[in-house]
């Protein structure tokens, strides 16, 4: 239709006399500084924006005016900006399309079994596209929350407000102080199995209590709630609430307050909850507590809160930023630019201002994306939990979410007229676009690679140990220094071993002065003392073995590796402890624990290893595979890979004697031939490079790995 | 094959309600047509022979009364068991007879092939020539004897009144009543004709008679309502002109059900007049002083450029009313340059008695009832000067498509219908059934002649005129346009060539002339579709030389038009020729391959193989433009029923 004053079709409706059904409500609001007429449909519970125009021309319909005086009206009253013909009878098409138009005729009978027929479709459609969110009507809650109106009105005001603000603040105060309690093995306690028996049966209350947030809302300020149900989200029964009533509000900010009255409540739950869960003693009852937190308070924040989503953050951010039907707009807003700037369609501009359509463009483009991964998760986790159904589910989402949709947009771009002319450069571009997108997948080579964490290594005989129980009494060498083997690095004294030669020394003189004489007097004493000489002897070479051994000498050439030489002097040694390291000059050594996934991958195609290490992130250094061990293991080498220690290991938290691992990781160790470390112990990051692969097989290799990991298949 | 239903007759006014598809039942019909629909099985048609042979010698035996009487009881039994393959095969045999004996034609064997297809709702496809006027009546008799109200659609009024009249004896002697409703006929007569068993009409009479009667149902009754008034006598009946859409047979089925197909029918009244005058005399006058840097042409529609707009709005300066807005001020605009620019006098209509007369662009006839609408057509009065016409209003439309799809049985007959095969059965389930010719063909194609300019062209088609015309042979001349036509009879004068002009200005005598066009030497020049249906007698001696030679000096937008043009020649086994001279800057090459056209125009000869492969690429893409927008417009018409559903039904 063309911007054309006479339609052709005029003669079909110019003598009717229209009117508004008597069950409409028309209602003025403003959005965005401009002003707009919202048509409640009481019946169906639907909504219609019209702008002043069309209003002007709603409001002559009384039934008595045809349709050409109120076009003629109309036509002098805004003379140029009055609609057309065609304007009209669409907007009458509109009207009737909502069932809230009546005349003196009676309508076509079949053209409306035709459009029932086809919402009905359309319902069981939407069921079929997502079947992760099937809603299903229960019961009509109108006069049950106008019977007990009276009970909540008052909580919409700002005595509530206050009260609210009051204990949401004190419980957040108490939730940061007691934040530890809080979080501590929070995902043990979350996932554990009677935990989540707990959270299946809280959750759907505390819903329940947010979803009468809404309703009370909107009866609270005249709105009127018609149904209410249940909606399968991802098969979890949630119930919901219909607060389309609320639309119609004149104030921004009641229908702010109605989208969010869910969420109000269940952060007020969640306060309470709180303050129970401090003075109850451990027991079902505070599990049940803790998990009211949990729901009410995290869940709703992530996912009520979520504007990507259409939940209740969405319609707060549509009515704050006063845009309606934003995700709606925003796609056809999207669909048109890609229509007229790519495709070179001619066709007219949405009404939107430029506000409006920056937000468009955002809101649209992060929803769309936020939601597929969404999409994707649910599809994967439906998939995982429950092996044949899920996987059908999951096929079924994916088909709903993204195979529909493709085609959906291949139908369009191949038939709809609109494209005609166009459809040669529509179909070149987007198949440049996909193709560019498919060689990018397929084709174009991205480098690859596998990062695993590793510690910098010391071999045995490296080490540097003491020798015996000593006193340190200085460092000789200092750290980081060369050493050849058997230089002293470190003195260290026994206060007692000085004496004690000292005594034995003299015990000594003494046996011998008595040998001396009791050789001519005593033989049998004679050969006791000689004995006795023997053993203290001995007991001297031991002894002054030791003080020679209280010198730490080096145990092979190398740099000299302390790790805290300041703290080293008084300190007390004990025989065979490690101090540090004299390291190879030529080669250090890193081991690197690698996981399950990526160790098929490095260990068949490596192609070039490269180690940072946490102290020198701005260098790498070229590494090779020195030993690798076949099997995985439990064990940790060092607690620096563990996450406890900030490594990428999860650690059995069971086990405290010795770190292990909860899934089995593969040694590597890797030498790094011409460069020395300066610690040993310390955090590498190690790189192996696989070389370049296009990122499609890559997706390939993780999907497969993950269907072998969680089907076992 | 399925005999006609008594069921949907049932009821005062039957009619069929038009068929709704969704895109998947929309495939399943197309799937319908590529798995052999469209292949009604001639094999099957072959039964009626045989059927037919059976009582031959029986009903060739009998007198005119006794077939009468054989008639008589037999039509009890067609209502009763309908038209079944004996039954018809009997009523066939009777009706040969009778035409045998009041004609003194009969009809051969394809031409009952041809009335059993009519019968079993099928588009009969045969050779101009072959007898389609002697062919329908059998399927209109036996359909009018078995209780049906019979429409016989031909193009024009002409053919109505001409085959009414030439049937009559037939159907007099089968005891069956004959009407005809042609232009200007008084309601009550027209009523009286369509009351008659068989009725003859023009396409456009009848879809207007049906709008009419539209009016009276329609508007303030129901479909249940309005039957119990007819019913209940009332004077509903009175005021009705047709017995509904029961049983079509149309003549040259693929002009009416495609090529007009997308023409709408608007039944209108004079509105009254209004200050609107004065208003498109300014919008001309503003128009008038644009050039061609304010407005451009794109896709044949005018659009004004950025500096057309501004030059737009400087010259509405002083102005008032309608021209302070720029919105309703460009449109208007924009409207009298379509009116200035894109409608040129002699192609797209004429001025006659001082009065803007619309040119049909299918069938280069006048069409003095009708108008262009929304202001369009006083823009053209004004802009030649003639007296202003009130603006028309509306009544009701209709589009051949939505109505024939209405008819409870529909069949045709054509000389063309194998390229719309497919259309033919998407949108009105009418499968083509081709019928063998009596004869061989003896059509000798010469070959074609294509040149770059379109003076070159000229030139030829007078030299290939002249030397014909030597050697005594009859040559008909086919144009598309008034003004192409009215350019060769100029360069025929100067070339002293005696000839007869066939055009849209000067139609009156047209079957005359058609009818003399076979006479030796004879020069005819037409446009194109110009005195369809009548046939060119070739005269004594004419065969000897070669017979006619049908010159088609541009193509059609449709090959079917231009071998409904050839067809004019070589009939019923005579001998005859056809050619085409043509050029690129024919308007349809310069239409649908602007490129080639631009690039070729100044070329002389153009070789023969490459200047057929570029108007066959014109000729389809036209043809699919054509099909896609009548598509388009069925698409259109439902989906505005469907938003204007609370006005009620539609027409």
């Amino acid at each position: 239709m063309s911007d054309e004053l006479y339609s052709a079709s005029w003669y079909r409706v110019a003598e009717l006399r229209p009117r508004l059904r008597s069950h409409v409500r028309i209602h003025r609001h403003h959005y965005r500084g401009e002003r707009w007429y919202v048509l409640e449909d009481r019946v169906s519970r639907r909504m219609h924006r019209f702008n002043p125009v069309s209003h002007y021309v709603i409001g002559l319909m009384d039934g008595y005016r045809t349709v050409q005086e109120i076009w003629d009206s109309a036509m002098n009253r805004f003379g140029d900006d009055a609609p057309t013909q065609d304007e009209i009878l669409r907007l009458l098409g509109q009207l009737h399309a909502a069932d809230v138009l009546q005349s003196e005729v009676t309508p076509d009978v079949a053209e409306i079994l035709r459009r029932a027929r086809r919402t009905r479709k359309r319902t069981w459609m939407q069921v079929l596209m997502s079947p992760m969110a099937v809603k299903i009507p229960l019961f009509d809650p109108d006069k049950g929350l106008e019977r007990w109106l009276p009970w909540y009105r008052p909580l919409f005001g700002w005595g509530a407000a206050i009260v609210w603000c009051l204990v949401v603040g004190a419980a957040i105060f108490q939730a940061a102080v007691h934040w530890p309690e809080l979080t501590e093995n929070l995902s043990d306690r979350v996932l554990a199995p009677q935990n989540l028996l707990l959270i299946v049966l809280t959750f759907p209350v505390v819903k329940f209590f947010h979803e009468f947030g809404h309703a009370c809302a909107t009866k609270a300020w005249g709105g009127e709630v018609h149904e209410m149900g249940v909606m399968l989200l991802v098969l979890m029964p949630i119930p919901y609430v219909d607060a389309t009533a609320a639309s119609a509000f004149r104030e921004t900010h009641r229908r702010v307050v109605v989208g969010a009255a869910g969420m109000l409540v269940e952060v007020f739950i969640a306060s309470i909850a709180l303050f129970l869960w401090l003075e109850a003693e451990p027991g079902i009852f505070r599990a049940v507590l803790y998990n009211v937190m949990l729901i009410a308070g995290v869940s709703t924040v992530l996912f009520n809160g979520n504007p990507l989503l259409r939940f209740d953050g969405y319609y707060i951010l549509s009515d704050l930023l006063q845009i309606p039907n934003l995700r709606q707009r925003g796609q056809q807003y999207l669909g048109q630019v890609v229509e007229t700037r790519l495709f070179g369609v001619r066709r007219p501009d949405i009404e939107a201002t430029r506000n409006e359509r920056r937000w468009f463009i955002g809101f649209t483009i992060a929803s769309f994306i936020y939601r597929n991964v969404v999409i994707l998760a649910i599809a994967l986790f439906v998939a995982s939990q429950y092996f044949f159904v899920g996987v059908v589910l999951a096929i079924w989402v994916l088909i709903g979410a993204i195979v529909v949709p493709l085609a959906k947009g291949l139908y369009f771009l191949v038939f709809h007229p609109r494209l005609r002319r166009h459809r040669l450069r529509a179909l070149a571009i987007s198949g440049a676009l996909t193709g560019g997108l498919a060689a990018f997948f397929f084709v174009v080579p991205v480098p690859l690679w596998t990062t695993a964490e590793g510690v910098t290594w010391a071999p045995e005989d490296a080490q540097v140990r003491a020798r015996a129980d000593g006193f340190v009494t200085r460092v000789v060498v200092s750290p980081g220094t060369h050493v050849r083997k058997g230089s002293p690095l470190i003195e260290t004294e026994d206060p007692q071993l000085e004496p004690r030669i000292r005594y034995l020394t003299a015990q000594l003189e003494f046996l011998e002065a008595r040998l001396r004489a009791e050789r001519m007097t005593d033989r049998v004493q004679w050969e006791i003392t000689r004995e006795e000489i023997i053993a203290v002897e001995a007991e001297l070479a031991h002894a002054r073995r030791q003080a020679s051994e209280l010198t730490i000498v080096s145990p092979a050439d190398g740099v000299f590796s302390l790790a805290t030489a300041q703290d080293l002097p008084d300190r007390f040694l004990r025989k065979g402890q490690e101090i540090g390291y004299v390291v190879p000059v030529e080669t250090a050594t890193v081991r690197v624990l690698v996981s399950q996934d990526d160790v098929d991958m490095v260990r068949s195609r490596t192609e070039e290893v490269r180690v940072k290490p946490a102290s020198r992130l701005y260098d790498s250094f070229e590494a090779v595979v020195k030993r690798e061990v076949p099997a995985g293991s439990n064990r940790v080498p060092n607690l620096a890979l563990a996450s406890a220690g900030g490594g990428r290991v999860a650690v059995d938290p069971r086990d405290t004697n010795e770190p292990r691992a909860l899934a089995k990781w593969f040694e590597f160790d890797l030498s790094l031939p011409g460069t020395p470390l300066r610690a040993v112990g310390e955090r590498v990051y190690v790189r192996f490079e696989h070389g370049a692969e296009p990122v499609a097989w890559r997706i390939y290799r993780s999907a497969r790995q993950l269907f072998m990991e969680r089907f076992s298949v | 094959m399925p005999a006609l239903s008594q069921g949907a007759l049932s009821g005062p006014y039957p009619e069929r309600d038009e068929p709704r598809e969704n895109a998947f039942e929309r495939f399943l019909v197309a799937a319908q047509y590529v798995s052999g629909a469209r292949k009604a099985s001639r094999g099957r048609l072959r039964n009626i022979v045989d059927a037919v042979q059976r009582y031959a010698q029986q009903a060739d035996a009998l007198t005119l009364e006794e077939i009468s009487s054989r008639v008589s009881v037999l039509r009890p039994r067609l209502r009763r068991e309908g038209l079944t393959l004996p039954l018809t095969g009997e009523v066939f045999a009777l009706v040969r007879a009778a035409a045998g004996k009041t004609l003194g034609l009969r009809h051969f064997d394809v031409q009952l092939l041809g009335g059993w297809a009519l019968l079993n709702g099928m588009v009969a496809e045969m050779a101009t020539g072959e007898g389609k006027s002697l062919t329908a009546t059998l399927a209109a008799a036996t359909a009018a004897l078995g209780g049906r109200a019979v429409h016989i659609i031909t193009v024009n009024d002409y053919l109505a009144s001409r085959d009414a009249e030439e049937m009559l004896p037939l159907y007099s002697a089968l005891g069956l009543t004959v009407g005809c409703v042609i232009h200007g006929v008084a309601p009550d007569q027209r009523r009286a004709a369509y009351a008659q068993d068989v009725t003859y009409c023009s396409n456009k009479e009848l879809a207007f008679d049906y709008l009419r009667d539209r009016l009276v149902l329609g508007g303030k009754l129901r479909p249940i309502a309005s039957k119990i008034d007819l019913l209940g006598g009332n004077d509903l009946n009175r005021r009705l002109l047709l017995r509904g859409l029961q049983f079509a047979i149309v003549d040259e089925a693929d002009s009416v059900l495609i090529d007009e197909a997308r023409t709408p029918l608007i039944l209108s009244a004079q509105a009254k007049q209004t200050e609107e005058e004065q208003m498109y005399r300014q919008a001309l006058q503003l128009a008038q002083q644009l050039d061609d840097s304010h407005f451009a042409v794109r896709e044949s529609q005018i659009e004004l450029t950025e500096s057309g707009v501004r030059a737009l709005e400087a010259l509405a300066e002083t102005l008032s009313g309608v021209w302070t807005g720029p919105r309703r001020r460009e449109q208007l605009v924009r409207k009298a340059l379509t009116a200035l620019h894109l409608f040129e006098r002699d192609k797209h209509y004429l001025v006659r008695d001082g009065k803007v007369v619309i040119i049909d662009e299918f069938t280069g006839r006048l069409m003095p009832d009708r108008s262009w609408e929304q202001g369009l057509h006083q823009l053209i009065e004004i802009k030649e000067d003639c007296e202003v016409t009130g603006r028309r209003e509306t009544l009701a439309r209709i589009s051949y498509q939505r109505f024939f799809r209405r008819y409870v049985h529909l069949s045709g007959m054509t000389g063309t219908g194998a390229e719309v095969a497919a259309e033919l059965w998407s949108v009105y389930r009418l499968r083509v059934a081709r019928i063998p010719t009596n004869r061989p063909v003896r059509r000798l194609r010469l070959p074609d002649q294509i040149f770059g300019n379109a003076d070159s062209k000229w030139q030829a088609v007078v030299a290939a005129t002249e030397r014909l015309h030597r050697e005594g042979r009859p040559v008909l001349i086919g144009t598309r346009s008034v003004a192409a036509s009215e350019h060769l009879a100029m360069l025929l004068d100067a070339a002293g060539l005696p000839y007869q002009l066939l055009n849209a200005r000067q139609d009156k005598d047209e079957a005359d002339i058609i009818a003399r066009a076979g006479e030796p030497g004879r020069i005819t020049v037409a446009t194109n579709m110009a005195g369809r249906g009548t046939d060119i007698k070739l005269a004594a001696g004419v065969t000897e030389t070669g017979g006619l030679h049908v010159l088609s000096a541009e193509l059609n937008d449709s090959g079917r038009i231009d071998r409904q043009l050839y067809g004019r020649g070589a009939r019923q086994g005579d001998r005859g020729s056809c050619q085409a001279i043509l050029a690129m800057e024919d308007d349809l090459v310069a239409t649908y391959l602007p490129w080639a056209s631009t690039w070729l125009s100044s070329r002389g000869r153009i070789p023969l193989w490459f200047g057929r492969l570029l108007f066959g690429l014109a000729q389809r893409r036209a043809e699919q433009i054509h099909s896609r927008a009548r598509r388009d417009l069925l698409e259109m018409d439902d989906q505005l029923g469907d938003m204007l559903a609370f006005a009620g039904r539609r027409e």
